[in-house]
């Protein structure tokens, strides 16, 4: 259920702001999230990611497989990283700087794919990724809830 | 400990394959364009709160927008009203909002000394009188504050010959200074000997003032004085300076009384 919130906020977000921002990639770091929240990466996490971008292809970027390639290699990056950083190191403030700089490389490739047009994508980027770390940090407050609650999977 | 890969990385790296081969065969099917039409209309209902959201928040800003155009314009047309109204020499309303308009003001003191150069009013600072605005009576320039503190003003008056004030004459669109001389008489200067005014020229100022608004009427021409090589002009002032009781001030907002 998680998941398909997460993907109707961004899609909401993309319908609202269309023309106006980029939009974060919330799904994106929702997945991050559960990752680093459960310490474990699973097929099943991967195919989330891979569906989840695969939907967003279909509504919004007409390229099949695009977003679905990021997701699916945002995730497999990400999840490399951090499993291998031995549980004391797995803070929260770890985590916002590592789920930002996927999601900004991301966005990189994304925009790039689209084509840097100008002062107005760049702005457009710079927004999104300001308001990527704004819903980071809001994660990394639960993250960091759950960890000293024990909940935390280490 | 570290943090686990369940089942290994194999499977974990499927859907990344699976992604690649679709984003790979994606140029060669024609599924992007019937997909995104097929979402859209399957997204259409759960996206109307967004789509209604979007569009409450363009119609806002079209409407404050607008608002602010409205504005500008009214105050636009407030300041070419009081204009009016001046050049007309009808009693005019008080300013109320902030806007420009005439405000009303009683003369005070007319210190005999200074009979002609000028004259105290009971409005100030905090009636919105500002140093530089002209003052009116009915409609004709009387004169300028110089010297404002929170509750009066002082006015100089036109006959007084520390005032210069840029004149144009309405028929020939001369350009000239008026200036007192003290004396309760306005002449006109700076008229180039070769041209002829006549008695009954009216003037108004010029709007090559620093502060006062063009065309506020000051008077018309009275007598003309020939001298051995120069001419000067006499003016007849609008304003009956004589029975200067109370005067009218072009005021920029903040008028409170």
């Amino acid at each position: 259920m998680i998941w398909v919130a997460a993907w109707y906020l961004q899609d909401l977000a993309q319908v609202a702001f269309s023309g106006i921002s980029l939009v974060p990639d919330i799904f994106l770091l929702v997945v991050f999230f559960r990752l680093a929240s459960k310490s474990a990466i699973t097929p099943g996490l991967a195919w989330i990611a891979f569906a989840g971008g695969l939907a967003w292809d279909l509504r919004w970027t007409a390229i099949p497989g695009l977003t679905a390639v990021l997701y699916v290699a945002a995730l497999v990056g990400f999840g490399w990283l951090w499993l291998r950083i031995p549980d004391s190191g797995r803070t929260g403030q770890l985590f916002m700087i590592m789920a930002a700089g996927a999601h900004f490389l991301t966005g990189l490739v994304r925009t790039f794919t689209w084509g840097f047009g100008g002062e107005t994508i760049l702005a457009m980027f710079l927004i999104q990724q300001l308001l990527a770390v704004t819903f980071t940090g809001v994660l990394t407050l639960f993250l960091t809830t759950r960890m000293g609650e024990g909940d935390v999977r280490r | 400990m570290l943090g686990k890969v369940k089942e290994g990385w194999v499977p974990v790296l499927v859907p990344l394959l699976a992604a690649l081969l679709l984003l790979a065969l994606a140029p060669y099917s024609n599924m992007s364009g019937w997909s995104v039409e097929i979402a859209s209309t399957l997204l259409g209902l759960p996206e109307y709160p967004a789509v209604a959201a979007r569009n409450v928040a363009g119609e806002t800003l079209v409407w404050v927008s607008g608002m602010n155009d409205l504005r500008a314009q009214l105050e636009e047309l407030r300041k070419e009203n009081a204009l009016l109204r001046a050049q007309r020499g009808t009693a005019p309303d008080k300013t109320s909002d902030g806007g420009q308009g005439l405000l009303e003001a009683r003369v005070d003191l007319r210190p005999p000394s200074r009979w002609w150069e000028e004259v105290r009013v009971d409005r100030g600072s905090g009636d919105g009188v500002r140093e530089g605005s002209p003052a009116l009576q009915r409609g004709y320039l009387v004169g300028r504050i110089t010297k404002v503190f929170p509750s009066h003003a002082w006015v100089r008056l036109v006959t007084s010959p520390g005032l210069l004030v840029p004149v144009v004459v309405d028929e020939t669109r001369d350009l000239g200074v008026a200036a007192g001389d003290g004396q309760g008489r306005v002449v006109l200067r700076y008229i180039p000997f070769e041209t002829e005014l006549l008695p009954g020229d009216t003037l108004s100022t010029a709007l090559v003032g620093d502060d006062l608004p063009p065309g506020l009427p000051l008077g018309e021409i009275s007598e003309i004085v020939e001298g051995d090589g120069f001419r000067e002009y006499v003016v007849k002032t609008g304003a009956e300076l004589s029975r200067l009781y109370e005067v009218y001030i072009l005021v920029e907002g903040g008028a409170s009384r």
